[in-house]
């Protein structure tokens, strides 16, 4: 309803000039009596300055000038002298009140100053930790939380020393998460870290390979508008050149429950741009036998194996995921029985490891018997081993002829002097084994793989030669009785030997002289050998490092070392060698690391590279008439010569077995339900 | 040359068209950098920081009177369509997800406070004035007392002359018991602020059932109070509404100024730890 009488009247007397934003405003406001002028900008009142007046002469008088918003002249006028009487003023003398302009602003500066001090107190204290911190970490990662009274953990994570201490602003910059980076790899990515930050961490040739395997079958694909502009984009991932930060996926601090390596099926397609709209449409089908690659070598179609069950070798792993082989002494041994029908044979002397054998060497004036050096060809893996850790026997071996093709007459066609290092670095050894305890092992061993005397690979090699004294002990006594002497420079004659009054063990493993080909020879105690694994492990291992550490060789003997270290693997793990048929025949060896697959499967990478698969919820699945043959096919006869069956004979998985029940609306079909991003476990 | 008009709607329409054109284009980029991997937070926060430095600054532009950095009037514009964008970017840079941190919930919380109460002040702004254009002509809001005051005097002033013409007190009376106070201070801002007339209706119905003890002249001068009640009502339905369209600012600003102490920090931590 308007208003019948008007307040707001317009002249320049009626109307006043307000001034809000001015930092006081007249005490009298609130009563409706504010003087016109106001307080001064110190908030003093000016009541008795505005009524003031500069009087006028006017003949002989002087008039008042006051203005009339003041209240005009004043009824006494100006004092006879012509100055102003200052009268009463017209308006009370008030006290001037804050505007609301300038109420807001301090409100403004109380709540900033309240929020700094906040801000202040939070940086700096014990509860900092708890305040900075953006939030709980995941559950992989809740051991590096740090917890109540204990101190900051970011570190672990962070480069940052924390915003308490000094250190804080020489980390302001630019944030790099490769740097970053470099953390994660403290604990992930412990066996290839060259490649940890790479495209799906292999190699940029590799990467290379498979990208021209997508876009030779390119397939129909529905992208959306964000898709394209996101595939337009120079991406950092797009380029297989460029590293990837661990944090540009693995988001932390997003609670404990957070998913770390959640992505959605469109950010695999900014890559995959050739690929598929689905896994429903247009995946292609499956070429390759996705299941994790087995380290045993095992045929499944052999008749033997075939009519097995698949539940007397395989069982579900604890959490139902993945199937595992069963242990060997539950899976393999009831038919693979030492000594029986197994791989090594039946005989003892078939299984048995040539450890110490004296090379028939055409000598003279050496205390070398004739009829005990029945080694007419390589020396033994092991033997060879430990006479790398002495440097005479080194030099010796390296003088031996490279056309001798193995036979030992030949291996020191001019050289006695060379001979004569050979033979005497032989019966040292021959001494040590006998006569030395573990220390001597571990030195003489470590020296032969270039590492510490207390080394874990020295240790599982030095322990059992140690406690195998006794039959290098009953091997001297036989055929060198007279070592001691001969080592101590006296002449003893050359063939001196004794007569074979003990006996030596026949039919039991471990150590033993063989009288046949007059050796110290080793057989296995059984499956999983310390000594025959430890001697593998340790020259695989030393194989690894002194690839990689070959620029760090420092001298000509280490390089030495390391070269005949290759040749004993060779030696052993080539076609004939005790190591290929003995343990290689199942437990294969990895081409291009060379590395002995002891356990039935390699965790760290599938033969399918980005794939995985659950057991647990598909086995539930299976009716009573199922079995595991429903999904995992062996080839019939028409099969036999398809080249897609893999190395364990069974056939590809079929897409349409999977498709069935994996619809966007039954089951889920994204692409992490199938697939991992890191071709490495990390 | 005839100018093309431009109405208040049609600058609305092509303003706000042209906000949303740009915050799709932005949502376009932003999603496309997150499917490529790309690491967004970083951008995102810093053009979020900077964009509140931006609307900040329009309370600054307005105390300034010197360079003439455009009208006040665009300014608002700016504030108010850029303001939308920062959701659009806040979104994003958080992920659409609550945040964890104490940090990080405070800085959000502010935001969306301090966002809230900006959406609030805009439909006030909007809201009150066409209100308060039907209660009456202009009335400045740091005059609303001297007015108040003015009222009274008249009122008080209507009174005495009643007395005196009429000899009977009968309207002084009523004055006394039930008008007194009312024009002495601002009363019934709940009821203003709820649109509510219920106050005045019940005064004037009290003033009504005077009138069968009034004579002529009294009852004339009962009409004039009758206006002078309801001036009273109008002028303290300005002080609410006013009021609320001032009182706001004393949250959206303060709310700002935390809102950056605490971004700054944030910004401080991030470059300190991500990397």
């Amino acid at each position: 309803m308007p208003l019948k009488i008007p307040l707001q009247k317009i002249g320049h007397e009626d109307s006043r000039y307000e001034r809000p934003n001015q930092k006081w405003v007249c005490g009298h406001t609130t009563d409706g009596r504010p003087c016109p002028l106001g307080p001064d900008a110190k908030g003093a009142c000016t009541s008795a300055a505005q009524c003031s007046c500069e009087p006028l002469k006017e003949g002989d008088r002087w008039q008042c000038t006051r203005l009339g918003v003041y209240g005009g002249p004043c009824p006494n006028g100006p004092n006879p002298d012509g100055s102003c009487c200052h009268p009463q003023p017209e308006f009370n003398v008030c006290h001037p009140r804050l505007s609301g302009r300038t109420k807001r602003t301090r409100i403004v500066f109380a709540c900033l100053a309240f929020t700094v001090g906040l801000l202040t107190v939070a940086l700096n204290g014990p509860w900092t930790t708890a305040i900075i911190s953006p939030g709980q970490l995941s559950h992989a990662h809740l051991a590096i939380e740090p917890i109540n009274g204990q101190s900051s953990n970011c570190t672990v994570c962070h480069n940052a020393s924390g915003v308490t201490q000094s250190g804080a602003l020489g980390h302001l910059g630019i944030p790099d998460r490769l740097v970053q980076s470099e953390n994660c790899l403290t604990c992930h990515f412990n066996q290839d870290r060259d490649s940890a930050l790479r495209v799906h961490n292999v190699n940029i040739d590799q990467l290379a390979s498979w990208g021209k395997r997508d876009n030779q079958t390119p397939q129909t694909a529905s992208p959306t508008l964000a898709l394209v502009a996101a595939t337009a984009m120079p991406g950092i991932h797009t380029n297989i050149q460029n590293d990837i930060a661990c944090a540009t996926c693995h988001q932390e601090h997003r609670g404990k429950m957070h998913n770390l390596s959640q992505l959605s099926d469109t950010q695999c397609q900014v890559c995959h741009t050739t690929s598929f709209a689905s896994f429903n449409d247009g995946h292609p089908a499956f070429d390759l036998v996705s299941h994790t690659r087995s380290g045993i070598a095992f045929d499944h179609q052999k008749p033997k194996h075939a009519s097995r069950n698949c539940a007397d070798c395989h069982m579900p792993d604890t959490a139902g995921i993945s199937m595992r082989l069963k242990p060997y002494e539950q899976a393999c041994m009831g038919c693979h029985n030492q000594g029986t029908e197994d791989w090594h044979g039946s005989s003892l002397k078939d299984n048995s490891h040539l450890v110490f054998q004296l090379p028939l060497l055409e000598v003279e004036d050496i205390y070398w018997p004739e009829d005990a050096a029945m080694g007419e060809d390589e020396i033994p893996p092991l033997m060879r081993l430990l006479l790398l850790g002495d440097d005479d026997a080194l030099a010796a071996l390296q003088s031996i002829d490279a056309d001798a093709d193995g036979i030992p007459a030949e291996w020191f066609p001019d050289e006695d002097e060379s001979m004569s290092l050979f033979t005497k670095a032989v019966k040292h050894l021959l001494d040590d084994l006998a006569h030395g305890d573990e220390k001597t092992c571990r030195k003489r061993i470590a020296k032969a793989l270039d590492v510490a005397p207390n080394h874990r690979r020295v240790t599982a090699l030095a322990k059992p030669l140690a406690a195998a004294n006794f039959a290098f002990l009953t091997y001297q006594q036989r055929w060198l009785p007279l070592l001691s002497d001969d080592l101590e420079g006296e002449e003893v004659k050359k063939n001196e030997t004794q007569e074979p009054d003990w006996s030596y063990p026949d039919g039991h493993a471990g150590w033993y002289v063989d009288q046949d080909d007059i050796a110290v020879s080793y057989r296995p105690i059984g499956h999983a050998d310390p000594v025959i694994k430890g001697l593998l492990d340790a020259l695989v291992e030393s194989e690894s490092t002194g690839v990689n550490s070959a620029k760090a060789q420092t001298s000509d003997a280490t390089a030495t070392r390391a070269q005949q270290r290759s040749m004993i693997l060779k030696q052993l793990t080539d076609s004939g060698g005790f190591a290929r048929t003995a343990c290689l025949t199942c437990h294969q060896m990895e081409a291009q690391s060379q590395a002995i697959n002891w356990t039935a499967s390699n965790r760290s990478q599938a033969v399918s590279g980005f794939s995985k698969f659950n057991h647990g919820p598909h086995m539930t699945m299976l009716r009573d008439s199922d079995n595991c043959t429903q999904c995992h096919k062996q080839p019939g006869p028409e099969d036999q010569t398809s080249a897609v069956l893999s190395r364990c004979q069974f056939l590809p998985h079929d897409k349409a077995t999977c498709a069935s029940c994996h619809t966007p609306t039954q089951a889920d079909n994204s692409c992490l339900n199938c697939h991992v991003y890191h071709h490495q476990r990390p | 040359m005839v100018q093309p008009i431009r109405t208040f709607r049609f600058r609305r329409y092509l303003s706000s068209l042209l906000t949303l054109a740009l915050a799709a284009g932005l949502a376009l980029l932003l999603i496309a950098s997150n499917l490529s991997l790309r690491d967004t937070h970083y951008a995102t926060g810093w053009a979020l920081l900077g964009m509140i430095l931006f609307l900040a600054c329009y309370n600054l532009r307005k105390k300034l009177t010197y360079p003439p950095l455009l009208r006040s009037a665009t300014w608002l514009q700016l504030h108010l369509y850029v303001a939308w964008i920062t959701l659009l970017v806040f979104a994003f840079h958080i992920g659409f997800r609550i945040p964890n941190g104490i940090i990080e919930v405070t800085l959000a919380t502010l935001y969306i406070t301090t966002f809230t109460s900006g959406v609030l002040g805009i439909i006030l702004t909007r809201a009150i004035p066409p209100r308060l254009a039907v209660r009456g002509s202009e009335v400045i809001y740091e005059r609303i007392p001297m007015f108040r005051r003015e009222l009274r005097l008249r009122a008080e002033n209507l009174m005495i002359q009643s007395v005196e013409k009429t000899n009977a007190t009968i309207l002084s009376d009523f004055y006394t018991a039930h008008l007194a106070d009312y024009f002495a201070r601002s009363r019934n801002l709940r009821f203003h602020l709820m649109q509510s007339h219920k106050p005045l209706h019940n005064l004037l119905s009290k003033l009504t059932t005077q009138d069968r003890y009034l004579g002529t002249e009294e009852r004339a001068i009962a009409v004039e109070l009758r206006d002078l009640i309801k001036t009273k009502d109008a002028l303290d339905y300005h002080l609410a509404m006013q009021g609320i369209l001032k009182i706001w600012l004393f949250i959206h600003i303060p709310l700002t100024y935390m809102l950056i102490a605490v971004a700054v920090v944030h910004a401080f931590l991030i470059h300190v730890f991500l990397g």
